[in-house]
């Protein structure tokens, strides 16, 4: 019959031995005689049942040691005071009477005090002392849980293997979930749980096809292209290339690998390097900043045309590193038939334009007259309303005006290549907003663009925008570009950024070197000026003022944590991140087609817009909804269009 | 739920876009909201569209006095207001309606017709009467005045100022139907004479009373009123913008949402129905800086539309 204070008291002592072993040899000589000395008074204590140190004088003692820690410690001397203080304080619990309200901060410390260690030294051994402690302290608490009850409990011999056995399998369990996981996380891409869900579906974005006048309207989605890490380039020359498209089929623009026969013509200085964070994509095309030189990191075919295909598992974030010549041409070396190409029907109108074209002598008087013909039929740049014809070239030029990307570029090469003009399309993305904080470029699917690359009278690809010359390009093209993304957003993207690279992105060694590099930046702390310190305080007071009214003011009403739940809930049944900020709640039931949207809007929107509150029995069939939501799988497209747009469609 | 007509309203629509005016079912439902929230149509296309067919459809299943004006440069005030003319055997002055005396005018190539008739014209449409020779005539309920104008034709028309062009509630194109349709149309033939037996399906009244129904019924929150005064707000300090959308713009666009609320079977209304009858409703309204007259004023408006947050809290 062995009692529960026994083993506990046991416990306690190596817990927290395992706690101080690693921070042993770092510890002053006075320090570890302290500790020394605690071990023998707490055991010599628990035998005679009196304790050398009463309460109050451990709490004077505990107020001591942290008073001269405060004396000791500076910027420069951070770390080393803080762990002989914890070591102290374990010293002084150690020392005095085990109630079980002191056990539990043994406890506690001893963890600190491990964790501390880190701070010092990062060996493999660590990693067993954490293994160690995790089993002691889940058994301890245990334990604990029995002694805070019956202080004066025995267990025989049997009892003492059962509950030992039971009170292993938590921490064992969990330890190996541990490694399992250690194993998996890394690797997924999204949550786990989220393997029911239906993967993104794209819906604007780089294609491997151009085919204008197949779509009414083309959705917008919020989704992230890619990141790309470099600094900061020229705002309004930025070109992502993803897809050389060169074989014009009917009014399909298609790509046929085999025809890249060309060269870059490098020039050293001009080289940029950039770094591309992708999300999960279908295709295999590996976007690249016009023109790159050469990619690493991954897997891939370099075409001769600067299109990169990669190989990669499915639904995986992928990175690789990519060396640009950001101002080179290339030069054609194979034949040029290919981009001469025609389709077979041509419109009278369009052959009558591309007969002007061919009096003109030279390449750059026969762009300067097509960019002039372009101005002056008034084009503007719109994804909403476009015809759905045979002919979109034609109807886009002469009838409709209105299109997108795509429009403009197979309209343009359609002409040039009319005109003797070799000529091709580049699919990719345009621009992005530059983030500071991280510095890197995002890229959304909503930058998906397309340009044209035609042959000059040298045998040079020169790269034509033929999107800016719609009567709208500053508004359409660059809208989004030209607000500066707030410091808040930045921020957060940044922090998201920085997770995925050092957490998802599993690499080992990369870890190893953000924790060298925390390490190093504590050490440096010596080189802040103290002088910021008040300033810091201030600033951290006045935010965390902020914060906590924040988060109460967002506390305030049912209705927010309720619209909130279920336009999360509603992104993850779709697969998105988060569903766009002005979709209203009409519009996504609209979009979403799904009953219990509808139901939701109604009962929802006829509160909030009939100025009323959420009656409680309102509040539960949201609830509801929300939790029937989980279920679900919605398919949707996050497009902000009109129903009274579309001639076609019956709005009511 | 049940609103007042809702059913026999969206018949109607249903009907005229099913068995006469296939592919216009937009355009339809715009003279719809129109007519019940007592504004006017300007219709902005080419000619053989379909936009008299629209009127004498819509006046026809509603049971309405049907009146045509083809707009000229010649035209004056009286040939639309009417006049007096003397009766000899009387020996009194006796006055002629003109075809403004009816439920629902069709304005053909409004600016063709000068500016004198076309702000007699506006003024009677605002007005709700007229006066002629210090007597004051009453227009008959409900009133709709479908315009039309060709936004190709460029000489001899007089250009709807922009103070007139405010009074329209609605502004708005036909287009044409789709491919398939239009070769149906073209096969099947015009279908003026069906419209002459076509039968009413709503009665007069019924109409005057949904309109008060609506006005009255239907609820606009303090939400939605922000949002609309937001809109409105936006518009009058958007950069391409020279001057923004009037206090009667903001009226107006509540007007229709209202009525887009009830056709959507709510009686209250929700930032969407205001997004959905905007463009039509307002963007004729804006006057863009010189500098961006190439614009489309349609285009203006969708971008600003789209930064507005919807409230939704």
């Amino acid at each position: 019959m062995v009692s529960v204070e026994r083993i506990l008291q046991l416990l306690v002592y190596l817990s927290a031995i395992v706690g101080l072993l690693p921070v042993l040899v770092f510890l002053d000589g006075w320090v570890l005689v302290i500790l020394v000395l605690a071990f023998i008074a707490g055991i010599s204590g628990e035998r005679q049942g009196r304790y050398l140190l009463g309460d109050r004088l451990a709490t004077g003692l505990s107020i001591a040691f942290f008073s001269f820690f405060l004396m000791q410690v500076s910027l420069s001397n951070l770390v080393e005071p803080l762990i002989q203080m914890l070591c102290l304080l374990l010293a002084v619990r150690l020392a005095t009477e085990k109630s079980p309200r002191h056990v539990l901060q043994l406890f506690l410390l001893s963890t600190i005090v491990l964790a501390a260690s880190s701070m010092l030294t990062l060996d493999i051994a660590y990693l067993f002392y954490l293994v160690l402690i995790v089993l002691l302290l889940t058994i301890g608490l245990v334990l604990l849980s029995f002694y805070a009850t019956e202080p004066r409990l025995r267990f025989n011999r049997r009892q003492w293997i059962m509950l030992l056995k039971v009170t292993v399998l938590l921490p064992v369990g969990s330890l190996l979930l541990m490694l399992v996981f250690f194993v998996i996380l890394p690797r997924t891409q999204l949550p786990l749980w989220n393997f029911l869900n239906p993967k993104p579906v794209a819906s604007i974005g780089m294609a491997d096809q151009v085919r204008p006048g197949s779509f009414a309207e083309l959705a917008e989605s919020g989704q992230i292209a890619f990141r790309a890490e470099t600094g900061r380039l020229p705002d309004h020359d930025i070109y992502w290339r993803g897809i050389v498209l060169n074989r014009l089929e009917g009014q399909v623009w298609k790509r046929v690998p085999e025809l890249a026969e060309e060269k870059l013509l490098v020039d050293p200085a001009a080289e940029t390097r950039v770094t591309i964070y992708a999300s999960p994509k279908a295709d295999r095309y590996l976007v690249t900043l016009d023109t790159p030189r050469s990619v690493a990191g991954i897997k891939h075919d370099l075409a001769a045309d600067g299109v990169v295909t990669g190989r990669w598992r499915d639904a995986q974030k992928i990175r690789y590193q990519v060396r640009v010549q950001y101002t080179a041409r290339s030069r054609q070396l194979g034949p040029i038939d290919e981009y001469l190409q025609l389709p077979e029907k041509i419109s009278q109108r369009l052959q009558a334009v591309a007969d002007q074209l061919v009096q003109e002598e030279n390449f750059r008087e026969k762009i300067a007259l097509l960019e002039t013909f372009f101005r002056r039929q008034q084009l503007s740049y719109a994804n909403t309303r476009l015809p759905q014809t045979d002919d979109p070239v034609d109807t886009f030029l002469f009838a409709s005006k209105r299109g997108y990307c795509e429009y403009f570029a197979s309209s343009f090469a359609l002409l040039l290549r009319l005109a003797g003009v070799p000529s091709r399309l580049v699919g990719g993305y345009l621009s992005g907003e530059y983030n500071h904080l991280g510095g890197y470029y995002l890229v959304g699917e909503n930058a998906a663009h397309v340009w044209v690359e035609a042959l000059d009278d040298e045998g040079l690809w020169q790269r034509i925008d033929p999107s800016r010359l719609a009567v709208n390009a500053d508004q359409a093209l660059f809208q989004q570009n030209r607000q500066a993304l707030d410091s808040i957003r930045a921020f957060n993207d940044a922090l998201l950024h920085y997770w995925s690279r050092v957490v998802l992105n599993y690499d080992l060694q990369q870890q190893f070197g953000t924790l060298r590099q925390v390490a190093s930046r504590v050490r440096d702390l010596r080189k802040i000026d103290l002088r910021f310190l008040p300033s810091l305080l201030w600033s951290s007071a006045i935010f965390s003022v902020f914060a906590t009214l924040f988060l109460y003011r967002n506390k305030s009403t049912r209705a927010v944590r309720l619209l909130r739940a279920y336009r999360k809930q509603v992104a993850k049944c779709c697969g998105l991140e988060t569903l766009p900020e002005k979709l209203g709640l009409f519009e996504l039931a609209r979009l979403t087609n799904e009953p219990l949207c509808h139901e939701f809007s109604m009962i929802y929107g006829g509160a909030i817009y009939r100025d009323r509150d959420l009656s409680v029995a309102e509040c539960r069939q949201l609830r509801a909804i929300i939790s029937r939501l989980r279920q679900q799988r919605i398919a949707i497209r996050v497009a902000l269009s009109d129903a009274l747009e579309d001639n076609g469609s019956s709005g009511c | 739920m049940d609103l007042y007509q809702r059913k026999q309203i969206l018949d109607v629509i249903e009907t005229l876009s099913s068995d006469y005016l296939q592919g216009k079912v937009r355009a339809i439902r715009l003279a719809v909201i129109c007519l019940l929230s007592g504004g006017h149509l300007l219709l902005e296309d080419i000619p053989g569209l379909g936009k008299t067919s629209l009127a004498l459809a819509l006046s026809g299943i509603l049971d309405l006095d049907f009146g045509r004006i083809q707009c000229t440069s010649d035209l004056l005030p009286s040939d639309i207001t009417g006049l007096s003319i003397f009766d000899r055997q009387k020996n009194q002055f006796r006055f002629v309606k003109g075809p403004i005396f009816n439920n629902l005018v069709l304005l053909d190539e409004v600016n063709r017709a000068m500016p004198k008739t076309q702000s007699a014209l506006l003024e009677a449409m605002e007005e709700r009467r007229v006066t002629v020779e210090g007597v004051t005539y009453q227009l008959p309920e409900p009133f709709l005045v479908i315009a039309t104008q060709n936004p190709a034709e460029q000489v001899g028309t007089f250009p709807l100022p922009e103070s007139q062009l405010d009074r329209f509630l609605i502004t708005t194109g036909i287009g044409y139907p789709p491919p398939d349709l239009e070769k149906k149309i073209i096969q099947r033939g015009s279908v003026r004479e069906e419209l002459e037996t076509i039968r009413p399906l709503l009665e007069r009244e019924k109409i005057l009373q949904t309109s008060r129904f609506i006005r009255e019924k239907i609820q606009l929150g303090s939400k939605v009123t922000d949002y609309i005064y937001a809109l409105i707000e936006r518009s009058r300090s958007h950069p391409q913008v020279f001057s923004g959308i009037s206090t009667r713009g903001g009226l107006s666009l509540a007007g229709a949402a209202r009525a887009e609320a009830y056709l959507e079977g709510r009686d209250y209304v929700v930032p969407e129905d205001v997004q959905r009858i905007a463009a039509p409703v307002v963007a004729h309204r804006l006057v863009l800086r010189p500098e961006h007259q190439t614009v489309r004023k349609e285009e203006v408006f969708r971008s600003l539309l789209v930064e507005i947050p919807v409230p939704m809290v």
